[in-house]
């Protein structure tokens, strides 16, 4: 009767030890996996990307006024390359990665915008 | 007998470890974010009911969409000046009559007009011809004389606003001065939303208005939410974590609009007493229960500087200021020391300046 106790008090430990690991990896997956970028002109969405999925790519984003903005995606980041705007303020900004990052381009009207869920923190005051 | 004790908190123990929260099972996450205000607004709410959730999303855009429309100091395209907004009418009328505002355009300029004095003008919204003289709002940046900011500097007066509750009229005394609310309307438009969020009977939302955030309740798990620091000189770099509940968090910066020439940065926080940026800050942070004190105090925080930026914000009651310097010395108000951490990112030396 002792032993039968202590092996359900080992059992119910590898439990609570094996449901803790099973809960902290799908935590983990939810932050590292669902991480998109979304690319808006004249405040609508243009494209969803992923930024896990990601290769190497270049798009160009040229609004009602002919002005111009080269989004940049890597694996995992994004920035504006290049503008024609005159502050180039969206270029200084540089590459992004963390869920709720912004680039914003006010002259050209040009956004690009990280969403997902991160561990960390819940929103970013900026 | 003991052992049984162990087992059975083992089964209690289990539940708690594995993530199931019985009780939010219900509770549903509705976000949506929308470019206004020349920023990236994002709301998000939690609630049962997915109508309900919807519905209270697009009210609080509205709210935002409502006061950008009564703040807007540049005249939307196709729109007389007659159906402008309050702003661009009161300027209008500057020095000729006063002008007839809403309910909000009214309670946004006396919040303002009260920091004005308390902080004795270093926070100002006559900042307008200034700010027209610098080229900010319409991305022109240049750098202008000492001769032309002595000029301009004469329109800056926030005493020369006459503010008439009871005909809920506004008027602004000489030719040529105008009204800049920049510095409160994302605020005080975030706090509008939060309310009809409450209206709706939301009990946890997140708004976060172009950096300025609103915690409204606690997370759904009931634990306080977690609001980052932008690190000022790494866009990817958070230096701190606020946790708070119902509580607005407003970040200020001089990377958010500027402009360099021959090297210097010139940013859009401009000490309204020199007509020229303020020096000495890089950032500063306001906690506090209302979104529109939060973002006004910020103001005259960055441009009192570090000293006497704490000594203001100590005098306001349930306000907490996190000042960082250009020198990398970050400084806090002790009344945040139960709710704030440091990541210990980006090389930053942490001092706390004053005990509440």
């Amino acid at each position: 009767m002792k032993n039968l106790n202590h092996y359900i008090a080992a059992g119910l430990l590898l439990l609570v030890l094996f449901s803790f690991g099973v809960s902290r990896l799908v935590q983990r997956q939810m932050t590292g996996g669902d991480l998109r970028l979304e690319i808006f002109t004249s405040g609508r969405l243009y494209r969803t990307i992923s930024l896990a999925e990601a290769g190497a790519e270049e798009i160009k984003m040229v609004n009602e006024n002919g002005n111009y903005n080269v989004v940049e995606i890597e694996r995992g980041k994004a920035r504006i390359k290049e503008a024609d705007c005159p502050n180039q303020a969206c270029v200084k900004t540089g590459w992004i990665s963390q869920p709720g990052q912004i680039v914003v381009c006010v002259p050209n009207k040009c956004n690009i915008i990280i969403k997902g869920k991160s561990n960390n923190v819940d929103t970013i005051s900026y | 007998m003991k052992r049984w004790a162990i087992v059975i908190s083992l089964f209690i123990i289990i539940p708690a470890f594995s993530g199931c929260r019985l009780q939010n099972k219900q509770l549903k996450e509705f976000a949506d974010e929308k470019f206004l205000m020349d920023t990236f607004v994002q709301v998000t709410v939690y609630c049962e009911d997915e109508q309900r959730g919807r519905e209270a999303l697009d009210k609080a855009f509205a709210e935002f969409e409502r006061i950008n429309n009564l703040t807007d100091r540049f005249p939307k395209d196709g729109k007389t000046i007659a159906a402008s907004s309050d702003v661009i009418r009161i300027n209008e009328n500057a020095g000729i009559k006063p002008v007839q505002v809403s309910a909000d355009t009214l309670a946004i300029i006396q919040r303002s007009l009260y920091y004005a004095q308390l902080s004795g003008g270093s926070f100002d919204i006559t900042i307008g011809p200034i700010m027209d003289l610098w080229g900010f709002g319409k991305n022109e940046q240049r750098v202008p004389s000492d001769e032309q900011i002595k000029k301009t500097l004469s329109l800056v007066d926030y005493r020369k606003v006459i503010v008439d509750s009871e005909n809920g009229t506004i008027y602004l005394q000489n030719p040529g001065m105008s009204l800049d609310l920049g510095g409160v309307a994302k605020g005080y438009a975030t706090e509008k939303a939060a309310q009809i969020l409450r209206e709706s009977g939301i009990k946890h939302a997140l708004i976060n208005a172009g950096g300025n955030v609103y915690a409204l309740g606690a997370k759904p798990d009931g634990t306080p939410w977690r609001v980052g620091v932008r690190d000022p000189r790494n866009v990817n770099g958070i230096i701190a974590v606020l946790s708070v509940i119902d509580t607005s968090v407003v970040t200020s910066g001089d990377y958010e609009r500027y402009f360099e020439e021959g090297g210097v940065r010139y940013s859009h926080i401009i000490d309204p007493s020199t007509g020229k940026q303020a020096r000495g800050l890089m950032q500063t942070t306001v906690i506090a229960e209302s979104s529109t004190d939060a973002d006004i105090i910020n103001k005259p925080l960055f441009v009192l500087g570090r000293q006497r930026g704490t000594d203001f914000a100590k005098k306001l009651e349930g306000v907490g200021a996190i000042f960082v310097g250009e020198d990398k010395q970050v400084t806090f108000t002790g009344n945040l020391a139960d709710r704030l951490e440091f990541t210990g990112k980006g090389d930053y030396r942490i001092t706390e300046k004053e005990k509440k």
